[in-house]
């Protein structure tokens, strides 16, 4: 019964409001003429987690609408191409980071041959070094730290 | 004359060299990303947002608009010639456009959606000269109660055209502003919701956040539901310049289109989307032969084009006199200028009128370029059409990871980007539109400074929001607005407009 998407968006709210409140009380709410640092913080929590608690109340009402995760290897790739991107960009220079995000990325599509893979990505590597490195003068390292 | 004086200043910002360059180029590249079947206008502006940071704030903003209704053009061209609309306002233009191209009539549907639009475009720049100044001085009288409670509705109007439940998106709203309180107090100096790392001491990227949304979550989405064949490329375009029979057809249809789209766009919340969809309704009610509608009619292609690039262009009205964004687009706009320097708000108008004027004389030039470019260019972009997602979607996260990165030079928003992208999959699984909450991600900082400062003058009394006039309006539009769309008869409507996508 948990595999609803309304019950469970409504849970995910209460608890996302529970968590931003709960930070928020170490900061100093103060009165509403003079209000902390944590006065809206506080009244936001308390308002997301109230319509939580009513789309929760409204999903028993309505017709249920199962939850599709899907599979969670395009996510995973994904991501973990992001992080890639982010991990390498000091020791493989942009190009090579560029190249490295692509090439990983690209398995979270369908099958296709290792060319299919290399050459798109080498392809890309080197338009956005172009662009981005020397028109656009992004203040990055191209090559590898260990080129020269 | 304060008029005309204004669009010559205007006139002489853009038509610089540089300027009218990057409007070109901001044209040629929104139609090129958004003519790939599947990257709306959304998408598109979030990918080519970092290109612009390199330029002066007035050759920015030029080219991000030039990139929004490129954009818009190049997925009315999806939506004919394969039936696969790029973006919601576009799916009204597939019903008939799509059945015109398969009866041969491609050509015809691609010329007149083309020639709707530039209208459509140079009233709607007549509109936002006109308009703009007045609104603009109307939004300077406006204190912080006032200010207050217009993002108030701002917020409320914004979940007009949120998918399924009312409250859902309400909590994205809410969300949103709570995302926008991470970071320094700008009153106290407390770091807000940083959790030990400093580089959050200056909230979240706004870049990161739109790209894990409208970027890498939809490809992950996409990417489960496995790679749809791009079937039935409409590839013989044929003749693009329409009959003087089409054209006869269409001139009532492009002229309600275009008035209704440039009033849609208005609204906040309304823009593109409400304005195809209205337009096409409206069309298929006072046409003479309403049964052709849906087999093809050219008029049905015409008034929601004519429609939607109107309400493309007024929706900057609220953006420029306001500093409101009406829809995510405008809210990267918005983000584009706070990145360049520049606070939006009413005082842009007085303080920036080349930035202002360059703008909305550069959206004309735009529309030219539009027309030049289309007609002599399609059979470059059905090529296009024919690329497979399979090719697409690792340069998509390679441009959101440069993207993310390139605002403050930081690996750490590149890493905030992918953990963002994971909850923004969450949202999109849950059913929740992530559009409401970049809404309120980008209007939290403004409401919460305004609400102090209106709390602070009015000594903690918070019905000072209902003493003042204008202030009440809001607040009363605003409720209004709540229970229009709780009733069954919008909610029908929504329904249909929801279905269609």
């Amino acid at each position: 019964m948990l595999r609803q998407t309304n019950l469970l968006s409504g849970l995910l709210f209460i608890v996302l409001g529970l968590a931003f409140g709960l930070v928020a009380t170490g900061y100093r709410f103060g009165t509403p003429a003079a209000m902390g640092a944590g006065f809206l913080p506080v009244s936001l929590a308390v308002i997301l987690s109230a319509l939580g608690l009513a789309i929760v109340v409204q999903s028993h009402l309505r017709a249920a609408e199962p939850v599709e995760w899907g599979s969670f290897w395009p996510l995973g790739v994904v991501v973990g191409s992001i992080v890639l991107f982010a991990v390498a960009l000091r020791p493989l220079g942009f190009a090579g980071a560029c190249f490295v995000t692509v090439l990983v990325s690209s398995f979270a599509g369908p099958r296709v041959s290792w060319l299919q893979r290399l050459v798109p990505a080498i392809i890309l590597a080197a338009v956005a070094s172009v662009v981005f490195a020397q028109l656009l003068g992004l203040p990055v390292p191209l090559w590898p730290s260990f080129a020269w | 004359m304060d008029l005309l004086n204004s669009l010559a200043l205007g006139f002489s910002v853009a038509v610089t060299w540089q300027n009218l360059l990057y409007c070109f180029a901001g044209v040629l590249m929104g139609t090129l990303i958004g003519v790939l079947p599947g990257l709306g206008p959304v998408t598109t502006v979030a990918l080519l947002l970092p290109i612009t940071f390199a330029l002066d704030p007035v050759s920015s903003l030029i080219m991000l608009a030039g990139i929004y209704y490129g954009a818009q053009y190049g997925g009315s061209t999806t939506a004919i010639l394969v039936n696969l609309p790029g973006e919601s306002s576009s799916v009204v233009t597939a019903i008939d456009g799509y059945k015109m191209a398969r009866a041969g009539r491609a050509g015809p549907a691609l010329g007149i959606a083309a020639i709707g639009s530039f209208i459509a475009g140079t009233f709607a720049t007549i509109v936002i000269a006109a308009f703009a100044p007045v609104l603009g001085s109307v939004a300077l009288k406006f204190g912080a109660v006032e200010y207050f409670s217009l993002i108030v509705f701002g917020l409320v109007a914004s979940i007009i055209l949120a998918q399924g439940s009312i409250l859902k998106a309400l909590a994205m709203v809410v969300l949103g502003l709570l995302l926008g309180q991470v970071g320094t107090d700008p009153t106290s100096g407390v770091y807000r919701y940083t959790l030990g790392f400093s580089t959050l001491a200056d909230g979240i990227s706004f870049v990161a956040l739109s790209m894990a949304l409208f970027g890498i979550a939809e490809v992950i989405f996409n990417l489960q539901k496995g790679e749809e064949r791009v079937d039935g490329v409409v590839e013989n375009v044929g003749r693009v310049l329409p009959t003087r029979q089409d054209m006869m057809d269409s001139a009532p249809a492009i002229a309600r289109g275009t008035l209704l789209g440039s009033l849609l766009g208005l609204l906040p919340g309304g823009g593109a989307l409400l304005a195809s969809f209205a337009a096409y309704t409206l069309e298929s009610k006072v046409a003479k032969h309403p049964r052709r509608f849906g087999h093809g009619d050219i008029r049905g292609v015409a008034a929601p084009e004519a429609a939607n690039n109107a309400g493309a262009q007024t929706s900057f009205i609220p953006m420029l006199t306001l500093g409101l964004p009406a829809n995510p687009v405008m809210a990267m706009m918005i983000g584009a200028m706070m990145i360049q320097g520049i606070q939006p708000g009413p005082q842009v108008m007085t303080s920036q009128p080349q930035l202002v004027w360059g703008l909305i004389a550069s959206m004309w030039i735009g529309n030219v370029m539009l027309i030049l470019l289309n007609l002599p260019l399609i059979r470059v972009w059905v090529a296009l059409l024919k690329v497979r997602y399979t090719y697409m979607f690792p340069a998509i996260i390679l441009f959101c990871c440069i993207g993310a990165y390139s605002v403050h030079n930081s690996g750490f928003d590149v890493m905030l980007m992918a953990v963002l992208a994971i909850g923004g999959f969450i949202l999109l699984k849950l059913r929740c539109e992530p559009a409401p909450l970049i809404l309120g991600f980008i209007l939290g900082p403004m409401m919460e400074e305004n609400l102090r400062r209106a709390l602070l003058i009015s000594r903690g009394n918070f019905g000072v929001f209902l003493d003042k006039p204008i202030s009440l309006g809001f607040l009363i539009a605003s409720a209004l607005l709540l229970a229009a769309i709780a009733i069954p008869g919008v909610l029908k409507l929504r329904q249909t407009a929801m279905a269609a996508q």
